[in-house]
């Protein structure tokens, strides 16, 4: 996941960099593609933290939990 | 419109009230502070929201807040970019470092990168590395209180700036000794929550008299600018030539890799009393900051249509006077008083949660661990802490009024870059990297370090910038001379990845083996948080 956002966003630095023309097209009114774009990053970035944490909190925290019980238990 | 605007006197009175405020609760909140736990993380009480709010606080600088707003409103699309980076670095805190952080540290930086190496040298480095990053961190916040005030106290004149800044530095003291961790954090949930309000406030006000359309505000922004057009679409500052380009994704580089190496941000991971509730910090945080950021779009743009671009570069403070004329345009006096006394408050909650992490890291790595090797009592190091926190606060002012005509925007890429190249490289590695040995953690900090400070004592921005037409200073630290051999102003694309490179090198070429039996211990403890440090202070 990590290595996903952090393609997706130099893909949004290297599209503003090197293709200003693409990215100024307009796609409703004065709001380009770039605007689209960054707005879309942050979208992606609510999304994965949410994804993230759901994940977090079913999975990772009971396995954890049980684990440092087991530890804990025992000393 | 004149030098300052608005009324000094509504200004000043407005932000005393704020530091009256603050202070009654540092006050309060400050009677239980007690061991070393309390003055470092506040006895790890606070909740994963209140964190995430002080840690937004903490990261809205001056910078953010009227640096990205006069950013936007110049140069438009790539102001919005810059904002980007600072958002997207937070999934790097999120999913790698904050509660693997949590679970192994106790109080800095160094708690984590030393753990399973040998003490002394990783501590020393990852001390050295963190008072670097503060120190660049500080005398940009500093300097930009000097500025600051000109427009909005009314304050002019170097004396009277000078002044101001140790004013500032008093202040910030005084909060540190008296409130420690605690005390700090609450100035700072207080200014989130007054900084991110004003905001709201401002963007529907603007949003209000374009229809409530983001595409009116801009349409407006690029009828009024000079840039036209161009002011919504990519380039119109790092789009110059292949130079600025690489320059834009080094900066890039630097903002992404930075924050999660950001000693003051990583210290407010202790201040929770559980990994989760680190994570629901950051959850905080990413919400509040994104949050803001996409009010700094509106903000920026209206500033652009409703002040001007010609008026925003005359007044006395720049890009950074943008937020301050867009407040003053919408709300006259009364609202302009109140954003400049968020954007002083801003500064104060910043440089004091610099000046504790520098205080901490000081106190607990270099006196406690390097010189005494630990045979040191909690009281002692406290006192250790609050002794480096005056005079961190006391190097911050003279600092800051040396640096006072300094490019903020410079100092703040500085710490970043520093903060990506020696920081973050040696904490991934430490956490995820079983072989990683202590030469290594000490090549890699020291590489990173030394590296991007050269490149930018070398680069552009300290000498040989050619003076831009109309003006009469080149744009470059140093005037009148030129030894820059560097030519990307930000070093983070070259120094980033050697850090990481000799991290690795010093590693497979280190004698000692590392230990693999602490590794194990180390990946046990930062994933279930057995052995973690547990809270000191009930609910």
């Amino acid at each position: 996941m990590t290595v996903a956002f952090l393609v997706w966003y130099f893909a949004f630095v290297l599209a503003a960099v090197f293709a200003p023309a693409w990215m100024a097209q307009p796609v409703g009114g004065n709001i380009n593609r770039g605007i689209v774009f960054g707005l879309l990053q942050f979208v992606s970035t609510g999304l994965i933290t949410w994804l993230y944490v759901r994940h977090a909190n079913n999975k990772l925290d009971p396995l954890a939990t049980e684990i440092r019980e087991d530890l804990e238990g025992t000393r | 419109m004149n030098a300052t605007a608005g009324s000094p006197a509504v200004n000043m009175t407005i932000f005393l009230a704020f530091v009256a405020v603050t202070m009654f609760i540092v006050i309060r909140a400050s009677r239980t502070n007690r061991t070393a736990s309390d003055y470092y993380t506040g006895g790890r009480s606070f909740s994963g929201g209140q964190n995430g709010t002080a840690i937004a606080g903490d990261y809205l600088s001056a910078a953010s807040f009227l640096g990205i707003t006069g950013a936007i409103a110049l140069t438009g699309f790539d102001g919005f970019l810059y904002s980007i980076g600072f958002l997207v670095a937070w999934l790097v805190a999120l999913l790698l470092v904050a509660e693997l952080l949590r679970n192994t540290g106790k109080f800095t930086m160094a708690d984590v990168l030393a753990f399973r190496m040998r003490q002394r040298p990783v501590r020393m480095a990852a001390a050295i590395s963190t008072l670097a990053v503060s120190f660049f961190y500080l005398l940009a916040q500093m300097a930009g209180a000097g500025g600051l005030v000109s427009l909005l106290m009314g304050v002019t004149g170097n004396v009277g700036q000078s002044l101001t800044i140790a004013v500032v530095g008093i202040l910030m003291i005084v909060y540190v000794l008296v409130g420690g961790m605690k005390g700090t954090t609450w100035v700072q949930i207080i200014k989130a929550v007054l900084l991110i309000a004003g905001a709201a406030l401002m963007t529907f006000w603007v949003l209000s008299k374009f229809g409530m359309s983001l595409s009116n505000v801009m349409g407006a922004a690029a009828d009024n600018s000079a840039l036209g057009d161009k002011l919504l679409a990519p380039g119109a500052k790092y789009g110059l030539s292949t130079l600025t380009k690489v320059d834009f994704i080094s900066l890039s580089m630097a903002l992404v890799l930075g924050t999660a190496g950001l000693p003051h941000v990583l210290m407010r991971f202790y201040t929770v009393p559980t990994s989760k509730e680190a994570r629901k910090s950051v959850v905080w945080a990413i919400s509040l900051i994104g949050l803001f950021y996409l009010f700094s779009l509106v903000l920026g743009f209206g500033a652009a249509a409703l002040v001007g671009a010609d008026v925003i570069k005359a007044a006395p403070g720049g890009a950074n006077s943008a937020a301050p004329l867009l407040a003053y345009e919408l709300g006259g006096t009364l609202l302009l008083g109140f954003i400049s006394a968020v954007a002083f408050a801003t500064i104060l909650a910043v440089v004091a949660g610099l000046t504790i992490t520098a205080s901490a890291s000081f106190a607990h790595d270099v006196y406690a661990n390097v010189i005494k090797r630990g045979k040191v009592s909690t009281d002692q190091e406290v006192r250790v802490a609050r002794i480096a926190a005056v005079a961190i606060g006391l190097v911050a002012i003279v600092g800051g009024i040396l640096a006072k005509d300094q490019n903020i925007a410079f100092l703040v890429a500085l710490a970043f870059a520093v903060a990506a190249s020696a920081n973050l490289p040696t904490i991934l590695y430490s956490l995820f990297w079983k072989r990683f040995t202590t030469r290594g953690a000490v090549w890699s900090i020291y590489g990173g370090l030394i590296s991007s400070i050269t490149l930018i004592l070398f680069s552009p921005v300290v000498s040989g910038k050619p003076i831009p037409e109309g003006a009469t200073k080149s744009p470059s630290m140093l005037q009148g001379v030129d030894f820059s051999w560097f030519p990307l102003d930000n070093p983070g694309l070259v120094s980033i990845p050697l850090a990481f490179l000799l991290g690795w090198l010093g590693s497979i070429t280190d004698p000692n083996k590392a230990d693999t039996m602490k590794y194990a211990e180390m990946e046990v403890r930062s994933l279930t948080g057995a052995g973690a440090e547990k809270a000191t202070v009930a609910h």
